[in-house]
């Protein structure tokens, strides 16, 4: 049954134990950078990082507030990744998490250029990609990720799709109250294996704006330059088998007329 | 018509001069490029035939042999052209992107008469026929089409995203085209009956005098000076 992870960013206090008991499970190295005048802790996806707290200051009338959104790989249903990759890498669980098969990947990226959200990042050195898989292992088994089962506060749900949804609209009229400009985000944009309460601009948090977000590029690609790309190769290779049928097969009636042939004597 | 190379036109022995050295240089020069190109792609790109790049000792070698080599495809033939054949270069051109109605006459019925092994009644061809014609429009096309859209690919962080985005199908639509047309360009050159014989214009440069009068009556009246 297909999953969601819901994050509410109204409930985040970037306690940033998400990114820690991704690492935990992941087993991913630490990737220490010089202070660079924020509190965030990690500036961006990477290839040992797959999940990151982004952390916005807003001056205010009354002083200064913190916006903190979740970030990580939003398990698009209709994956622009998993569309360009050329090897078929990327695959897609019963649950909707989408991930990567190593074996598989030989570092094109492609994926990391066509992706809306700006998730895969490909190692130089193993020439492979590496992303947020939503703990496919652990939810296979029957738990929840880890983002998730560490989050303190309930921003980091993990249920049914239908069951998600229903929490977050529920969700939404309560948090309306305080952040009149909040919305859901995840549905209508990635398919909802992925859902926000966002309590403002979706830019503000990194993230497009709202509304579908497939590359036209990638649809032009897959549903009309390789079809036809593929037919032309289709039909040339058609052709050639006919007239080999006709020129060695069934060859042609020797000819009496007076049209003279350069061909092979 | 004298338009031109000093050589073309030259019948000896019953053959004809038809293509410049530089313009062979080029054909070939072209040639193992783009068949490199091709097979490398197809290690990185095709699932089924991932195997070829062990041919190049391994995938990770093959996409960075897939780059070098793109170089050369790129500037090569056509610096060959522009600096020894440019004469036979910009005659090839100009046939190559007229069309008349006969050409398109030429092509339906050439599929389904000459081609087969049938003989049919064909407008006649100047230095090359219409298929040749689409043959020479992809080949200089995706020599564009692939160079422009394969360098935007090599740098991604150079070009803004939509550029690369739309660099990865126009890459994918020409290497397709341009396969689908090599195919029976090569079948041609190589395996048909009655055509394969114009090889010989790609290896020596001369072609025998009654092939060049029969497939190519305009190009050999006007550059031989004699009736076809």
């Amino acid at each position: 049954m297909a999953k969601t992870l819901f994050i509410d960013t109204s409930k985040c206090m970037a306690c940033r134990g998400c990114e820690v008991a991704c690492k935990n499970w992941n087993d991913l190295a630490a990737d220490i950078r010089p202070f660079n005048g924020s509190y965030q802790t990690k500036e961006g996806f990477a290839t040992q990082t797959y999940t990151i707290v982004k952390m916005n200051e807003v001056e205010e009338a009354d002083g200064i507030r913190w916006i903190f959104g979740k970030r990580q790989c939003m398990h698009c249903t209709e994956a622009a990744c998993m569309m360009v990759c050329p090897k078929n890498a990327i695959q897609r669980s019963p649950e909707g998490a989408i991930y990567v098969d190593r074996d598989l990947c030989i570092g094109c990226g492609y994926c990391v250029q066509n992706c809306p959200f700006g998730v895969p990042k490909v190692d130089n050195n193993t020439h492979k990609m590496s992303k947020c898989d939503m703990c496919v292992s652990r939810i296979e088994n029957g738990l929840t990720p880890a983002c998730s089962k560490t989050c303190p506060t309930g921003a980091i749900q993990f249920g049914e799709r239908e069951d998600m949804l229903r929490a977050a609209q529920v969700r939404l009229a309560q948090v309306r109250k305080r952040f009149p400009r909040a919305t859901i985000y995840g549905n209508e944009e990635a398919g909802g294996t992925v859902l926000y309460i966002l309590t403002e601009d979706p830019a503000v948090y990194g993230l497009p704006p709202h509304g579908t977000q497939v590359p036209w590029q990638v649809k032009f690609w897959q549903y009309l330059a390789r079809p036809v790309g593929n037919v032309a190769v289709g039909a040339s290779v058609l052709l050639l088998l006919v007239a080999t049928w006709f020129n060695f097969v069934q060859k042609p009636p020797k000819e009496t007329g007076a049209h003279v042939e350069g061909g092979v004597k | 018509m004298a338009n031109k190379e000093p050589n073309i036109g030259i019948v000896k022995d019953g053959k004809v001069r038809r293509f410049t050295k530089a313009g062979i240089a080029a054909h070939w020069v072209h040639t193992v490029t783009f068949l490199t190109l091709l097979l490398t792609g197809l290690s990185i790109y095709v699932p089924a035939t991932t195997w070829i790049g062990n041919l190049f000792g391994g995938i990770q070698n093959a996409r960075i042999i897939h780059r070098v080599v793109a170089i050369p495809y790129a500037l090569f033939a056509l610096v060959l052209l522009l600096v020894g054949s440019r004469q036979q270069m910009k005659e090839w051109l100009k046939v190559a992107f007229t069309w008349k109605k006969e050409d398109f006459i030429f092509s339906a019925k050439y599929i389904v008469t000459e081609f087969m092994g049938r003989h049919g009644d064909l407008p006649e061809a100047d230095f090359i026929n219409s298929g040749e014609k689409v043959n020479s429009i992809l080949t200089v096309g995706t020599l564009f089409t692939l160079t422009i859209s394969g360098f935007v690919m090599w740098f991604p962080e150079t070009f803004p995203k939509w550029a690369v985005r739309l660099a990865y199908p126009i890459h994918d639509l020409s290497w397709l085209f341009m396969t689908s047309m090599l195919l029976v360009h090569m079948y041609l050159s190589l395996i048909h009956p009655k055509m394969r014989t114009a090889l010989k214009g790609m290896t020596t440069g001369w072609v025998d005098e009654e092939f060049a009068k029969s497939h190519y009556p305009k190009w050999y009246r006007r550059v031989t000076g004699k009736d076809a």
